[in-house]
């Protein structure tokens, strides 16, 4: 299973503008690709990770992402409000984004109300996800789209659903499907898994 | 004049092949010896080994047709530029995002997938190029700190990777061992020795315990991964055939458009995903 901590790790990957505040004209052979020639004053696109690091060595000064605006966050929550369905977002990562250059020295300004205006944005969507799960396991049913949701959305919603889904399909499931002793899920959800084979078992007697 | 061509020829072509190591020594060096190697066709046309003869020529040594080595040095500019490009797109990039896919991916999934042994090799070369290539650099060089913090995410990345397939391989030790298609040659070693010491001694035990312990058979100890369990899955392509979902005594069958993300049993995307067209999100 993802943490949070290994879906920012993702989410640093993600391409950000910096303002370098020196000048090494030789380009930087990254594995993963080059980044440079810096020039002083002039905006260079590189990973978060990079930026952070530069930032941390007062070497740079972070530029927000156009999507990391007032006007545009508070447009787009509205239409999150307005939807039935989750939207798209401007970015995959924009909760992590959004955690990683807003933090508390952040170059960037007004970085309270983007704060905020994020946090709206993903109680909004969290919220309208709870409903859905809840909706989707009383309806029944083994699959449900989920188009937009992104990945930390996800995570916040795995360990309940998927384990809830899980259970309730073992406890309708025709018994020859599976067996009790044969079958095991890593990690947290085995307790819950050995109650729900447990239980079912009882029931067949 | 030709000095000065000749030295930026070998500059390009070691700049090709030494483009990582930015070591402008040798490179220097080269274009001298080069350089100087290429006046010895003096002596060539003189048909003579004293010096003045070969400095009062009366027309230009073969070596020193320049449209010949003009030729060449468009040829050396095209071709490296091409190199950079095939290093840059199919080399790090690709290499690296399939790493991260292979990791997310084997973190979600319930049975453990194909190894991509192959991918993880590439990478750890190119992981011991770069370190020999960051060593050559100052400690306190900007781009030496940019370098080690990229190879010790990347290092993280394949650790992760790795031991959450030996984290599979020990749970499901005995199923791995019938399906050992997935697992690279390391990994196979590594099952048999965690079989032989974990496995083999449980059944030595069993065998000698009285009551129902006694019968166990390694049909019975065996843990098979729950492939009934549900996932997040993301398209990565239009998949041509619908999919099919067993709801109890029902079945369902939906079609997948790229992009599209669902809820659904990893039964029935299993071999989509084990083909790299879905990937668990």
């Amino acid at each position: 299973m993802m943490n949070t901590a290994e879906i920012e790790f993702l989410a640093e990957q993600e391409e950000v503008t910096i303002i370098p505040k020196f000048t090494d004209q030789r380009v930087v052979h990254l594995i993963a690709g080059d980044i440079g020639p810096f020039r002083a004053g002039i905006p260079c696109v590189v990973p978060i990770w990079v930026a952070k690091t530069l930032r941390k060595k007062q070497k740079c000064k972070i530029v927000a992402p156009e999507w990391l605006d007032i006007d545009l966050l508070e447009l787009k929550l509205e239409e999150e409000k307005a939807s039935r369905f989750f939207t798209q977002m401007p970015s995959e990562h924009y909760m992590g984004i959004a955690h990683l250059l807003l933090s508390d020295d952040s170059d960037i300004e007004h970085a309270d109300r983007l704060r905020l205006a994020i946090k709206n944005i993903w109680d909004v969507r969290v919220a309208k996800a709870r409903a859905s799960a809840d909706t989707f396991l009383r309806g029944g049913g083994r699959h449900a789209g989920i188009d937009y949701l992104t990945q930390l959305e996800i995570c916040n919603l795995r360990p309940l659903l998927l384990d809830a889904l899980d259970t309730k399909y073992r406890l309708s499931a025709p018994l020859e499907n599976f067996s009790a002793l044969n079958t095991s899920v890593a990690g947290s959800s085995s307790l819950s898994q050995s109650f729900s084979s447990a239980s079912s078992s009882r029931r067949s007697q | 004049m030709s000095w000065k061509m000749f030295r930026q020829f070998p500059q390009l072509l070691s700049g090709s092949v030494y483009s990582l190591t930015g070591n402008r020594l040798l490179d220097i060096g080269l274009c001298g010896i080069i350089a100087s190697i290429i006046d010895l066709d003096h002596f060539y046309a003189a048909r003579s080994f004293s010096l003045k003869a070969a400095t009062s020529l009366d027309r230009r040594p073969p070596l020193h047709c320049t449209s010949f080595w003009l030729v060449l040095l468009s040829l050396a500019l095209v071709s490296s530029k091409n190199i950079n490009f095939y290093n840059v797109e199919s080399g790090g990039n690709v290499v690296l995002d399939t790493i991260t896919e292979a990791w997310v991916n084997e973190k979600l999934s319930p049975e453990i997938l194909p190894h991509k042994a192959d991918f993880i090799e590439v990478m750890m070369e190119q992981i011991d190029q770069m370190e020999e290539n960051v060593l050559q650099l100052q400690k306190t060089d900007l781009r030496s700190i940019i370098h080690r913090q990229e190879l010790e995410r990347i290092r993280y990345l394949i650790r992760s990777y790795l031991r959450t397939r030996l984290d599979k391989i020990e749970l499901y030790s005995l199923w791995v061992f019938k399906n050992q298609g997935v697992l690279s040659p390391q990994e196979l070693v590594y099952l048999k020795e965690y079989l032989s010491l974990s496995v083999a001694p449980l059944k030595n035990l069993c065998d000698r315990m009285p009551g129902p312990c006694g019968q166990i058979n390694p049909r019975q100890m065996e843990i098979a991964p729950d492939l009934e369990t549900h996932v997040f899955a993301k398209s990565k392509v239009d998949l041509p055939d619908t999919i099919i979902v067993n709801d109890g005594p029902r079945e369902e069958e939906i079609t997948i458009n790229k992009d599209s993300q669902r809820i659904v049993p990893y039964a029935s995307i299993r071999e989509y995903v084990r083909n790299n067209q879905i990937k668990l999100i």
